[in-house]
């Protein structure tokens, strides 16, 4: 039988965080016992995702309210009682850890907040985000499973920065952490990660069918003199750097480039990139067309001719993967994992950071010169089948597995430790 | 009415406790003998509001437990009625056209505790409360609207609120509109403001509390300071990309941030990205007085802001003469005459930035003359006594 495996995510499904969902329906159809276990699940994102087998809700489990307190507190006696109905072994081993830990109070109140988990009692619990971790690293002994992180850029980028040692607990209890690219495994390292922990470096991946070019459409793009059309993916947040791409844009026309700017998502920032596109006069240039669902990105994307992405902070971008997947050249910043992304000079510029002058002048070169964009779309599509294919990360994701339940003890923080396996070494892409 | 019996100021839409400066204003209006009220939410324990002569009530968000909610506004109900049951009839029917009727208790939850209560002006110090208060321009009292900065500069803009629409409405119904400076005036003007009702009333800082002192203690490195709290529209990346720009030139700096914000993990993120631990300090949110002693120890005040109406911020450093370095956005050269209390920059240039700290920092007599400058324009045109004057004036005049 295949192991139980619980993927710890704080929403589920989620339109942002469609990674997620591939992962879980990839595992599954392979074979995998694996769950959900997330704080708020909408019926609105279920709606947005079609693909996931009817099977799937049962898989998903939502934690039980934890506000307002008073409905906590009266929840509580039941969700004790469906702990014990459901595993009274592992309950009772629960418990009586917790007790032992942190007195009988904290420990109910932690039951209520894990009871998903205690009832699927799954033999690798999964957090998603390496935030999520931080303060759950005891639930390797309370429930005797092991524990793998993913760390996709947030978590390792800003989060905790002025506490140090914010993630020590993971480094030590952790038994196999997962990294979208070289540059995260850096900065674990650099906050404090042994050096020797046992690793994986598999990057997001695509479903490349999915994201393909449309070539009956193809025709309609090479048409003469029109504007060029820059689009834009990703959540309206400070660390996608909308500030830069705008004042690109501002430098484009100001060197009589005609382009137009579409940006798709949603999020804090959509007043203050309301406010600069009013600022640096773009109105009727720059239009924000809010979060849209992932067949409507791809018409976006098939009828754009650059993606630009002017992060400050960024793990990986899947949609910069999607863009290359589409053919599309793409212009970034050489934001974290941007690097890996992006081959630079062949699927796209990779440019610093907080530079719209530079963002600026490869989207002049590619707007003087189709048969360029062309070329590096091409080349783009060609590099996301090499790296980015569901179907391997999924190989990879089975082998992280495997090791993480073979080759290490459960209780081995520390002493045991592997290589990087030459499949993670390989996925360090040519930067 | 004669003009010797007290003005009574009702002021509503503040949130409590009020910023700083909104505090000192109410303080300073209510020492001058206006009689003000001003509503609250959770009971003030604060020092300076204990001591003052202000005239408060209470107000209750409408959150917390459903039978609460329905009590607390059964009690609003009563008393409303019984102190104004013609205002009541006008806030229901206003509540009436909501559409769902969670939205109407919460629009009577707001609107009640202001029924009946006496006044001669009503006073928004903010645009988003004019709007969220709208019938109390229809019970028959002057309304005076202030318009600070980014409810007009940024607002409007966003697709989500209803601001854009929201500001005419207001502006016209208003009897007076107060302005922070010239440039919020014209750009209020953009949504209907009639400049024959706008009054402008720059801001006004007490120079006895914010003033420099003799010596500051030496140091071997500059030490920049900014205030503010940590938003996107305070332009703080750009302010620590000018600091990377001094580190590089191998000037030695210090950069404190006073302030506290949704921005702060950005702030850390830029300081760890640009390498600059060692370079900055983020010291959160202080007292007044902590901020003015951190002021007085510091020797640049930079201020690296998307949008402004007329920083309070950078006038209390002038209080304490730090010359200061802004960016040219909104009243920035209403406070400050480039080369002379300071550097006004142009706007998303840090370079330009750094190079007005570099010029002040490797020229301490350039310092000394631009922070005196700055103190004298500050007694000059921008003391709390005058602003305090003019406001009161301000009330005086819609009284009549």
């Amino acid at each position: 039988m295949k192991r139980r495996i619980a993927l710890v995510v704080p929403a589920f499904p989620k339109l942002s965080e469609t990674f997620i969902v591939s992962k879980f329906m990839g595992l599954l159809e392979r074979g995998w016992d694996v769950h959900v276990v997330c704080s708020t699940s909408e019926e609105k994102e279920w709606a947005r995702f079609p693909q996931l087998p009817p099977g799937a809700r049962k898989r998903v489990h939502r934690g039980w309210p934890h506000r307002p307190k008073w409905k906590a507190a009266l929840l509580l006696p039941f969700a004790v009682m469906a702990c014990f109905q459901a595993a009274p072994g592992r309950t009772w081993r629960y418990l009586r850890q917790a007790r032992h830990r942190e007195g009988l109070l904290e420990a109910l109140g932690r039951l209520y907040l894990d009871l998903p988990l205690i009832r699927l009692g799954p033999d690798v619990v999964h957090f998603e985000f390496g935030a999520l971790a931080t303060e759950r690293m005891d639930l390797r002994e309370l429930l005797g499973c092991r524990i793998t992180v993913s760390f996709r850029g947030y978590d390792l980028n800003f989060v905790g920065l002025d506490q140090p040692g914010y993630f020590d607990a993971v480094w030590a209890g952790a038994a196999g952490l997962h990294f979208l690219g070289e540059d995260l495994w850096r900065r674990a390292r650099r906050r404090g990660c042994p050096p020797d922990r046992f690793h994986m470096l598999i990057p997001p991946a695509i479903d490349v069918e999915f994201h393909k070019r449309d070539e009956a459409e193809l025709s309609r793009k090479s048409e003469g003199s029109r504007p060029l059309r820059i689009l834009s993916v990703g959540r309206l947040e400070w660390k996608k750097g909308y500030e830069n791409a705008l004042l690109a844009i501002r430098r484009l026309l100001d060197r009589g480039v005609a382009c137009e700017y579409r940006i798709v998502g949603d999020g804090d920032y959509l007043p203050a990139v309301a406010f600069m596109r009013r600022q640096l006069v773009l109105e009727g240039v720059v239009e924000v067309l809010g979060a849209l669902p992932r067949e409507d990105v791809r018409q976006e994307m098939q009828s754009a001719d650059v993606l630009l992405h002017s992060a400050v902070s960024e793990g990986f971008c899947n949609a910069v993967i999607e863009a290359q997947s589409m053919e599309l050249p793409v212009v970034c910043t050489d934001a974290d994992g941007l690097r890996e992304n992006v081959a630079d000079g062949e699927t796209g510029f990779v440019v610093p950071r907080r530079d719209p002058e530079a963002l600026a002048a490869k989207l002049e070169v590619l707007a003087r010169d189709p048969a360029l964009r062309q070329r590096m779309g091409k080349a783009g599509r060609k590099r996301v089948l090499m790296n980015f294919r569901l179907s391997d990360q999924l190989d990879r994701l089975e082998d992280f597995y495997r090791q993480v339940l073979n080759g290490v003890r459960a209780d081995a923080g520390r002493e045991e430790s592997a290589e990087p396996p030459p499949k993670a070494a390989r996925s360090a892409v040519r930067t | 009415m004669t003009a010797t019996e007290p003005l009574r100021l009702l002021v509503v839409g503040t949130t409590w406790p009020p910023q700083t400066f909104l505090g000192r204003l109410m303080r300073g209006l209510a020492d001058r003998g206006l009689r003000v009220q001003i509503a609250f939410s959770k009971w003030p324990d604060e020092d300076w509001f204990l001591k003052s002569k202000l005239k408060t009530f209470k107000t209750r968000a409408w959150e917390g437990p459903i039978p609460v909610r329905i009590a607390w506004l059964a009690w609003l109900l009563g008393l409303a009625i019984l102190r104004s049951p013609r205002v009541v009839g006008r806030f229901w029917r206003f509540a009436s056209g909501q559409r769902s009727f969670s939205e109407r208790l919460r629009v009577l939850n707001r609107l009640l505790p202001y029924a009946g209560v006496p006044c001669d002006v009503i006073y928004f110090p903010w645009n988003s409360a004019a709007i969220d208060y709208l019938p109390l321009f229809e019970i028959d009292r002057p309304v005076v609207v202030s318009c600070r900065g980014s409810q007009v500069n940024v607002a409007p803009h966003d697709p989500r609120r209803s601001v854009r629409e929201g500001l005419p409405v207001t502006f016209r119904k208003a009897s007076l509109v107060h302005c922070v400076s010239q440039a919020i005036e014209a750009e209020a003007g953009r949504y209907g403001l009639d400049p024959k009702k706008s009054r402008v009333i720059q801001t006004g800082v007490d120079p006895s509390f914010f003033s420099p002192v003799d010596t500051r203690e030496p140091s071997d490195r500059i030490r920049v300071v900014t205030t503010g709290r940590l938003d996107w529209n305070k332009g703080l990346t750009y302010g620590l990309q000018a600091i990377r720009g001094l580190v590089d030139a191998g000037v030695p700096v210090m950069f404190s941030i006073i302030g506290d914000g949704p921005d702060r993990q950005r702030i850390l993120f830029a300081i760890d990205d640009l390498g600059l631990h060692d370079s900055v300090r983020l010291l959160g949110r202080l007292a007044p007085i902590a901020v003015r002693d951190e002021l007085r120890r510091s020797d640049i005040f930079i201020l690296p802001s998307l949008t402004e109406g007329l920083s309070n911020a950078a006038v209390e450093a002038m209080g304490c003469g730090l010359p200061v370095v802004l960016t040219d956005v909104g009243g920035a050269r209403e406070a400050v005459v480039d080369g002379v209390e300071g550097f006004v920059v142009p706007l998303w240039d840090s370079p330009a930035m750094t190079e007005a700290v570099r010029n002040l920092a490797r020229d301490p007599q350039l310092r000394m003359r631009m922070g005196r400058a700055a103190r004298e324009r500050v007694l000059r045109d921008f003391t709390a006594e005058r602003h305090f004057r003019e406001f009161v004036g301000l009330f005086e005049e819609c009284r009549q």
